[in-house]
């Protein structure tokens, strides 16, 4: 039951859906988005590749271990708490400035993106590695 | 609009309590999504109806927002609910395999050996 | 400072590494390591010396969790100081005579753990300067109690003797803790020093006579008074070094302290002399009634020890300084010539493997030095001259026979205290005369000999107290008015000597021995006490009437409860959920709608309620399950919409995503899940699931609209929507609070998702495990 449709546009929509999750992850700070619906996003195409193919596409289109995707999501996150503690101020804390870059103009860089990053990891990480282990379990 | 929500919230909790009641665990696990969609719904409408504008701060004087912290609460809750529906489902998976049924009495025998 | 959290907090730490600590040194030697906690907690009270025998007391506080108001705070005076003296000392040498004491194949390890668990409790217990941190190590000493006398428990007797030693002590010690909470209602504080400050209030308390009786239903439960004292002959299938620190010379006085540590709050009011005076002459007169009648040499200890603590208590109800004295300087000597006594006894049972008085005797051709000890510890016991009891005694008469100046009635305690006398002095005598004199026992288990130099060193040292004090009183005269100051509140300032003149106290005492003498060598005297029965019912038959009843009619209760099956569990939290909570919606009126736009709602609103009430029912109406978890979908699409109509943004996104992720976990799970035949459900079964879903829901609809019609407090949210931009640099408040504001919060929920995901993938690999080792064994 394989649709040939489905195949091809899955082929194209791959990469817009993925390009997606990291504009929503990137503007999370702002507009609706953030590491939770990014990761969610990023899940949702990879699930599409593997329910239009199977898992070794996924795996050949994606080479990395979910748990070590979690664990570098988690990384991500307690890491950026600690550096705060490492400059003295408390666990978790966060600061953001704008800068001047020349050609892109003004923009705004915040060490809670790094959090987000990690929080994005670890839900990409869950899901697939839910979605995969129950495929793959039977 | 309240009283729609109040109903809404009313017939998930109820239709969720149904399908607890039931031994086949499949349809125990269906029931707690509905609970997980009911207490999410049950948290926004505490926080206010159409208090005003999406949290999404626009920088202009005498704008009133709805509330962003229930929001917040809610928005980890469904995910998270996500993780604790997908673990219930791959027990009743591997208990279906253990002892070839899925019924939820099962669990309390084993409790008791 | 640092040296009283030492003191309390080694024993536990000790004890908590030594399962680690016996892999290490083996289990042979385990013991070392108790004797090196022992000293070092007991060199943290050396060096705490200054504050417990100095004029002015040691009150550290340390802030636990200050805003809920709890502290844990330590109070070291004299009183204090003289308990934990004598748990630590006397615990290096039980430590040191357990190291030779036990043999294989008791685990050692156990044994010092417990051990160690205990004396940390007890010094917890003394050094505490708050009734409810008392109290919390007061339970600890009654767990550890437990696990000390059910130590063989193999034997059908240590079972039953820890059941009932927990059982007794903490119905007493429930009793307390609502003392306590009471006492610290009305005052507002736990604090020792606090309550004795508010005294005056408290006597004059409406409630006065109601905590004091709870209190003491602690304190007399834990020393085994009279009718509590049944636990403790029981509590002898400890093995001894555990029945000589715990069950004589420091656990059961741990409701002595407490009294104590109460006397200058609680003393003054005729009710104290009344209930703990009497109650401690009963006690005593009882406990050597029994004592002489029991040839087992544990038991006539066992209840020794009852009488003896009766002594002390009779005397703190006198409520006076006398009494204060009397008994601080012999809870000293009772611990060490009946710590003794239980130690000697241990060498009788190791060495010739009976306790039995009846079978023993002549002794003291085989075993000479433990006949010694045995002859100091017995002749203390019975108050001879020149040994440590006949003072400490001497002052107890003293203080009974002042009672008659008080109230004529009173003239029972220095006669009673006499009685119990008369009959501690014949048991004491037996103890000695019948085991080491007369004919050289025959058929006895083992052949008697003095046991090692390890053995015989601490009831030795404790013997050397004994004789000691008993010939220079004046070395325990700092112990005992430091102690006397920190019962009564007021300075001390006494000589102890043994020679106070003919005084009313020394007849008292010629009156004792002479009858004693008498009674003792008169054997149909002995007898008339012997062969009566005092009490066709007792105590100890209530008990065991009471005991498997109330097992049994538990067994019933649960029984009707736990039905095993967990659906029942269920309706039985939602129907105390729905009454309880709707019950107290009707009580208080809070039926109370917005009445205006309750139900005002645009028509597509309308439209999309009833798909979302249609799919949400779909989802348990539906035969295929395929069918309901498309329905399940459809509900989460409705929710995703209502998010929309909520304005929420974020969540309708994040809803919408991970709809779609759990409809295809759905799927795959029906898809490797057969659908198994289902039981056929009878219609009153569906009736009644039907009537409780049914009751749910509208509860909670009615709830949910009660709720929202009261919401009065102003949300925290102001304060995210004001800040979000200047101080996080963030326009979507929801982010900003999940990233920034709240970011430990979140934290702790991807950590929940990584864990659930990392569960799923746990399980679903045992499985493949599972199916492969079944696989490959076919």
């Amino acid at each position: 039951m394989i649709s040939l449709i489905l195949h091809r546009v899955t082929r194209v929509i791959i990469h817009i859906l993925l390009i997606f999750s990291i504009f929503l992850l990137l503007k999370g700070h702002n507009e609706p988005g953030g590491g939770f619906i990014a990761g969610l996003m990023a899940s949702v195409s990879i699930v599409l590749v593997y329910l239009t193919y199977d898992i070794e596409t996924v795996k050949r289109f994606m080479p990395i271990s979910y748990p070590a995707m979690i664990a570098l999501g988690l990384f991500f996150a307690t890491g950026m708490g600690l550096g705060g503690v490492v400059l003295g101020y408390p666990f978790l804390t966060q600061t953001f400035d704008y800068f001047q870059i020349p050609l892109v103009g003004e923009i705004e860089l915040a060490t809670a993106l790094i959090f987000d990053i990690g929080v994005f990891l670890t839900v990409v990480g869950a899901t697939l590695l839910i979605i995969s282990s129950i495929g793959e379990g039977s | 609009m309240i009283g729609l929500l109040a109903i809404i919230i009313g017939f998930l909790v109820g239709t969720g309590t149904y399908l607890i009641l039931k031994k086949t665990a499949f349809k125990v696990a269906l029931g707690l999504v509905l609970y997980g969609q009911a207490a999410n719904l049950l948290i926004i409408t505490m926080g206010g109806v159409k208090l005003g504008e999406p949290p999404i701060i626009l920088r202009e004087a005498g704008i009133s927002y709805s509330d962003p912290l229930v929001q917040a609460l809610i928005l980890t809750a469904i995910v998270i609910g996500f993780g604790v529906t997908s673990y219930l489902l791959v027990l009743v998976y591997r208990a279906y395999q253990a002892h070839d049924s899925d019924s939820v009495d099962l669990f309390e025998e084993v409790d008791d050996k | 400072m640092f040296s009283v959290l030492w003191v309390v907090f080694i024993p536990f730490i000790f004890a908590a590494l030594t399962p680690l600590i016996q892999k290490f040194i083996g289990e042979d030697r385990i013991g070392l390591w108790g004797v090196i906690a022992a000293l070092l907690s007991f060199g943290g009270v050396l060096s705490l010396a200054g504050y417990g025998l100095g004029d002015e007391p040691l009150y550290v506080i340390y802030e636990w969790a200050p805003t809920f108001g709890l502290t844990l705070g330590f109070y070291i005076d004299g009183l204090s100081w003289l308990f934990a003296f004598l748990i630590s000392g006397i615990g290096v040498l039980i430590n040191l005579y357990a190291y030779w004491y036990l043999h294989k194949p008791d685990p050692f390890g156990r044994f010092f753990a417990y051990l160690l668990f205990f004396m940390g409790s007890m010094l917890g217990l003394v050094l505490s300067s708050n009734l409810i941190i008392l109290i919390i190590f007061w339970e600890l000493t009654t767990i550890s109690s437990f696990l000390l006398i059910g130590y063989w428990s193999h034997t059908e007797r240590a079972r039953y003797g820890a059941v009932k030693s927990i059982l007794v002590t903490s119905v007493g010690g429930l009793a307390m803790i609502g003392g306590a909470v009471i006492l610290t209602v009305i005052t507002g504080t736990a604090e020792f020093p606090e309550l004795i400050k508010k005294a005056a209030f408290i006597q004059e308390h409406a409630l006065f006579f109601p905590i004091l009786l709870l209190l003491m239903l602690g304190a007399f439960s834990k020393s085994a008074q009279s009718p509590f004292h049944i636990w403790l002959p029981d509590a002898m299938e400890a093995p001894t070094p555990v029945s000589a620190f715990l069950h004589s010379s420091t656990m059961v006085k741990a409701g002595v302290f407490l009294i104590a540590r109460v006397h200058p709050i609680f003393s003054g009011r005729e009710e104290w002399i009344l209930l703990i005076a009497s109650i401690g002459l009963i006690t005593m007169v009882l406990g050597a009634y029994y004592a002489l009648r029991k040839v087992d040499l544990k038991a006539i200890l066992a209840y020794s020890t009852v009488s003896q603590l009766g002594l002390m208590i009779m005397a703190l109800g006198f409520a006076d300084v006398l009494g204060a004295k009397a008994t601080a300087f012999h809870i000293m000597n009772h611990a060490a010539f009946k710590g003794m006594l239980f130690l000697v006894v241990g060498i009788i049972d190791h060495e010739t493997g009976t306790r039995d008085i009846s079978r023993l005797s002549g002794l003291r051709f085989t075993m000479p030095k433990t006949a010694v000890l045995a002859f100091i510890g017995a002749f203390a016991s019975a108050g001879i001259p020149l040994f440590n009891g006949f003072l400490s005694k001497e002052l107890i008469f003293e203080a009974a026979y002042d009672q008659i100046g008080v109230a004529s009635w009173m003239a029972v305690f220095p006669v009673f205290a006499v009685v119990g006398s008369i009959l501690t002095f014949t048991y004491s005598m037996k103890i000695f005369f019948r085991v080491f004199y007369g004919e050289e026992a025959k058929e006895l288990p083992k052949h008697p000999h003095d046991p090692p130099f390890g053995m015989l060193f601490s009831p030795g040292l404790l013997a050397a107290v004994t004789v000691i004090v008993g010939i220079l009183p004046f070395i325990a005269e700092r112990f005992v008015n430091a102690a006397t100051a920190a019962i009564t509140q007021q300075p001390a300032d006494f000589y102890l000597t043994i020679w106070h003149g003919f005084t009313p106290a020394l007849w008292m005492s010629v009156v004792t021995v002479a009858i004693g003498i008498v009674l003792y060598s008169r054997k149909a005297l002995l007898e008339v006490l012997h062969s009566k029965p005092p009490f066709g019912l007792t105590v100890n038959a209530m008990y065991d009437w009471w005991y498997p009843n109330i097992m049994l009619g538990a067994e019933k209760l649960i029984g009707v409860f736990q039905s095993q099956k967990i659906r029942f569990y269920f309706m039985y939290i939602l129907g105390m959920v729905v009454v309880l909570c709707g019950w107290v919606l009707i009580r208080d009126g809070h039926f109370r709608f917005i009445p205006h736009d309750l139900m005002h709602a645009e028509t597509y609103e309308y439209l999309g309620a009833l798909a979302f009430i249609l799919a949400t029912i779909g989802v348990a109406l539906f035969r295929s399950r395929l069918a309901k978890v498309i329905s399940l979908g459809v509900v989460g699409y409705m929710l995703c919409a209502t998010f929309i109509v909520l304005r929420a943004p974020d969540l309708a996104l994040t809803q919408l995503l991970v709809d779609i992720v759990t409809v295809i976990l759905f799927v795959l799970v029906i898809y490797f899940l057969p659908q198994l035949k289902e039981v056929k459900e009878s219609l009153s079964v569906k009736i009644r699931d039907l009537a409780v879903a049914g009751l749910t829901g509208a509860f909670v609809t009615v709830f949910v609209l009660a709720v929202y019609a009261h919401r009065h407090t102003t949300s925290v949210a102001e304060y995210f929507l004001d800040n979000a931009y200047e101080l996080a640099g963030g326009t979507n408040v929801v982010n900003v609070i999940l990233v920034d504001f709240r970011t430990f919060d979140t934290l702790g929920e991807i950590i929940v998702l990584a864990i659930a995901g990392l569960g799923v993938y746990a399980l679903v690999r045992m499985g493949v495990a599972h199916k492969k080792k079944k696989d490959s064994s076919i």
